[in-house]
């Protein structure tokens, strides 16, 4: 009963450590990433002057508009974070507020309330990139476009676009600032959405080494009716849980996720992944013929489906792995012991 | 027929409100960390300290890493004192095990201020030696060991010697396996005083990222209930894993101590 006991706390404890492992992953990956502007003066000479923000940083959700600064939290709060700012005014297409000096937040990655942590965005080089805009109803006449930025098909209610140099981190709030008759538009990035496709490999192995673990402690739960007997094994499955928080650790450090398709709140928020690989892949099906477009969705598609296979593959691979290191491990286990029992 | 006495069913009924006394704020905690204030069954907070940010969990780490060093501190300390005065004869011997008693009745608060200046002369405040050290030196480890090694015979210790035991041998082949109880009684008391210590960082430490989970626990931020009793849950994990794991040892080692 007792080596029961101790087993079931070793498996909570080890889960405490994948735990302890994966959040700091997660928390990194969920951070929305913000792009900044301080409030500048608009007269300085003027005692009354108003500080003057640009309208975009108004940041719209189901609830109405907010306009959100950064702030710095202590204790259990410790780092950045957004508040929201109120006593503003609307002239033209700028915000007048009274507070001057703090960093706004002009554009984000994922949409924010109050009080949630962020992380300034450092902008890496742009790149050139596709946007895919799925409208709600038919897709309206884009006007004149920005240079850099090219119309590719027009299908429906999905816009594709190619642009020469994209932003990184790509956020949506900015593609619509740069082109407005998107405004309606859910946007995806091609180059998020192949990013997010190629971690499936890294999903892969960290669902195939928990996998392992649980079965590793399994056999250890198995072996408990004899635990002199099979010592060894245990002690080496308990050095093998170990060696896999680590190889956990070593494979989250390749793990890359781009942040505007990640949830709001929960990383394990499935129906948003769901929700957001049907509206994307679906769109894509519009495109038909042997246009640019068209083949990009269709290799898009490809990499969907190579993706979802290599991550079940690697999992399955690694959980008959761990079956079978567990029946050497009780071959030589029995050996051994067959040995000693000789006369 | 031969009447019961009510005293049985009296105890019996005081021994179930006194568990239920004790038990309910645990399941309360438990049962309202699973159901907040508004819906029904909610994984959100448990969501929010072990997977949303690495922060609960790398302090639980942390101050459970801190209680094992003061753990194996206080067992390297307490068991050659503990000898010492057992098996040792040397002049003041019984005024120091006097002045250890003295030091073990006395409340946290008292020593707390000569700690602090202490600690504050070795360069040591707002580092965890200051929580280890004293919680390593406390004397209840000394105190409870010396009464385990007075018992064991002093004949059997002189026909090791003469055999050419060495001290290290003596200690560890000799005393303290005839003492398990006791040291595992002890290993565990002064785990759970250093899990639960509260005040020491408080003094001891300045900044709030040092601060021990139990400490810690003071601090999560109020608007949100639930997520206080999720922390509690984390802390409350180590001491039941100790008492489900050596409820027994910890019972018979103080009684023990207590009947030698």
């Amino acid at each position: 009963m007792k080596t029961k006991i101790l087993l079931l706390f070793i498996l909570l404890f080890w889960l405490l450590g994948v735990c302890t492992v994966l959040s700091g992953k997660i928390e990194e990956e969920m951070l929305p990433q913000v792009v900044t502007v301080q409030a500048g003066a608009q007269q300085l000479s003027d005692p009354n002057s108003k500080m003057k923000l640009p309208l975009g940083c108004l940041q719209a959700d189901e609830n109405g508009m907010h306009l959100y600064r950064l702030a710095e939290g202590s204790g259990w709060e410790a780092g950045t974070y957004v508040e929201e700012v109120g006593g503003y005014t609307v002239e033209g297409d700028a915000l007048l507020l009274d507070a001057a000096g703090e960093q706004y937040v002009r554009y984000t990655s994922k949409p924010l309330a109050p009080g949630q942590p962020v992380e300034a965005a450092e902008e890496g080089a742009p790149a050139p990139d596709r946007w895919l805009a799925v409208f709600p109803g038919e897709a309206p006449e884009l006007g004149p476009l920005p240079p850099g930025v090219a119309l590719e098909e027009k299908q429906g209610n999905v816009v594709l676009l190619a642009v020469d140099l994209g932003s990184s981190p790509f956020m949506e709030g900015q593609a619509k600032t740069l082109l407005p008759a998107l405004a309606e538009a859910n946007v995806y990035s091609f180059a998020d959405m192949a990013r997010l496709l190629e971690n499936a490999v890294c999903g892969g192995l960290l669902l195939g080494v928990f996998f392992m673990g649980l079965i590793f402690w399994g056999y250890a739960w198995h072996q408990i009716k004899d635990p002199k007997k099979h010592w060894g094994c245990m002690a080496a499955n308990l050095l093998l849980g170990g060696a896999l928080l680590a190889a956990m650790a070593l494979i989250l450090s390749f793990v890359d996720l781009p942040s505007s398709l990640l949830p709001q709140q929960y990383i394990t928020d499935w129906g948003h992944y769901r929700q957001e690989f049907q509206e994307f892949f679906t769109a894509l099906e519009v495109f038909s013929g042997e246009t640019g477009g068209a083949l990009e969705a269709v290799a898009m598609g490809n990499r969907r489906g190579y993706a979802e296979y290599l991550c079940s593959s690697i999992a399955v691979f690694q959980v008959c792995l761990s079956v079978l290191l567990l029946f050497g491990e009780e071959a030589i286990s029995d050996r051994r012991i067959h040995e000693h029992s000789r006369p | 027929m031969k009447k019961r006495s009510p005293v049985p069913w009296l105890t019996r009924a005081f021994g179930l409100l006194l568990a239920f006394v004790s038990a309910a704020p645990f399941f309360s905690l438990l049962a309202k960390s699973f159901f907040p204030a508004q819906g029904g069954v909610s994984l959100e907070y448990y969501y929010r300290v072990f997977l949303a940010s690495p922060q609960y969990l790398l302090r639980f780490w942390k101050s459970l890493g801190l209680c094992l060093g003061i753990v194996a501190g206080q067992l390297l300390i307490s068991i050659p004192a503990a000898y010492g005065f057992a098996k040792c004869r040397f002049p003041g011997r019984n005024t120091l095990l006097f002045l250890l008693m003295l030091f073990l009745v006395l409340p946290l608060q008292v020593t707390l201020a000569p700690n602090y200046i202490l600690l504050d002369t070795l360069g040591l405040i707002n580092t965890y030696w200051a929580l280890a050290l004293p919680a390593a030196f406390a004397p209840l480890g000394a105190f409870l060991l010396t009464h385990g090694f007075r018992d064991v015979n002093d004949d059997i210790l002189n026909a090791a010697r003469l055999d050419g035991c060495s001290l290290f041998r003596l200690l560890t082949k000799i005393l303290l396996p005839m003492n398990t109880g006791i040291v595992v009684c002890v290993a565990l008391l002064s785990f759970l005083d250093s899990w639960n210590m509260v005040e020491q960082p408080i003094a001891y430490l300045r900044e709030f990222r040092q601060y021990p989970i139990s400490t810690a626990l003071a601090f999560v931020p109020p608007g949100s209930p639930a997520l206080q009793l999720v922390c509690c849950v984390l802390v409350a994990i180590p001491p039941l894993f100790l008492f489900a794991c050596f409820s027994r040892e910890l019972a018979e080692g103080i009684v023990l101590a207590e009947v030698k």
